[in-house]
């Protein structure tokens, strides 16, 4: 399913998805957008928010290689994609032009 | 276990395993692991257990939502059974002098009343079209005064009993020449019906 809307933790989700970088899996994701939003956020709703955003396709997965550690486990790492860039960046400029809006009232 | 050492509760890993599709149960546990060790670190083991039973928990109840969205398009079907029950009872119920004789036949046939009700309806109304007697479906109901609705239009109403005007708005199966719908070649027995929609496409594999 492909589409370009865009909701409010999908949002989040994506912008920590891009903030966090190459590591972006779902541990990183889920840290980075609790500290920055500063509310508990659950590790489902994390894991269903990156499959959203994967099947809307604004992200795109892979599976890297197993951790050193013994019994290491792959990972599976997340990307923002072109269009998924483009949306964010659709998003920022909307509520902008709110903002300013707001701002030209006062 | 080395002791000191701190392992998520018995109970949540349990529950994880039971709960986790195959596929990625290994890519679960493994970062559900991270994150307890972590929270240990920083806020300490009840804190970190208990954080390990909520995202288990958030896990399980994100399945379940999977699992109803995909039982939602069931529930719309389910929604059709019942307009189609009630059009056969509404129909069965109007069809007058002969509802008797072609309710035995329908169940000698081994069909059900309410689907030989549907079958009869669109029967006659073939045979209609094809004497001629009528130059248009028959109008069974009204929106305002302008907007008859048609045999097959009537179907889709969600609730109109004797009496009542049906509420849904006419859709653009209509049109100014005249409808062009045909009658319906063949209902279906709704039990039928019904054990088809519960095919295994109603039970969703894996929320993953």
């Amino acid at each position: 399913m492909r589409g370009d809307h865009l909701g409010e933790f999908e949002e989040l989700t994506l912008l920590a998805a891009r903030a966090v970088g190459e590591q972006a899996y779902a541990v990183p994701v889920q840290e980075y957008t609790e500290r920055i939003s500063g509310r508990n956020v659950s590790i489902g709703a994390v894991y269903a928010a990156l499959d959203r955003l994967e099947r809307k396709g604004f992200l795109r997965s892979s599976v890297g290689e197993p951790t050193r550690e013994p019994g290491g486990k792959r990972k599976r790492f997340y990307a923002v994609t072109p269009l998924g860039m483009r949306t964010l960046r659709d998003v920022r400029r909307v509520r902008e032009r709110i903002w300013r809006a707001i701002e030209a009232e006062r | 276990m080395r002791r000191g050492h701190r392992s998520p509760p018995l109970v949540a890993r349990a529950l994880l395993k039971l709960l986790q599709p195959r596929e990625r149960r290994a890519e679960i546990e493994s970062d559900l692991w991270e994150l307890f060790e972590r929270r240990l670190r920083d806020r300490g083991a009840r804190y970190a257990s208990w954080r390990y039973c909520a995202d288990v928990l958030s896990l399980w109840r994100r399945r379940h939502r999977a699992e109803e969205d995909e039982s939602v398009w069931m529930a719309f079907d389910l929604r059709d059974v019942r307009d189609d029950v009630r059009f056969a009872v509404r129909t069965w119920r109007d069809s007058g002098p002969e509802r008797p004789a072609g309710a035995r036949s329908t169940c000698a046939d081994g069909h059900d009343p309410l689907s030989g009700a549907l079958q009869r309806r669109s029967g006659v109304l073939a045979r209609r079209r094809a004497d001629g007697h009528e130059s248009h479906p028959p109008v069974t109901g009204s929106i305002g005064s302008a907007s008859p609705l048609t045999t097959h239009q009537s179907r889709r109403l969600p609730a109109c009993g004797p009496g009542r005007a049906p509420t849904l708005r006419q859709e653009s199966a209509t049109t100014e020449s005249g409808p062009s719908i045909e009658p319906l070649p063949f209902s279906p027995s709704p039990s039928r019906f019904l054990l088809q929609r519960l095919s295994p496409r109603s039970f969703p594999s894996s929320s993953y």
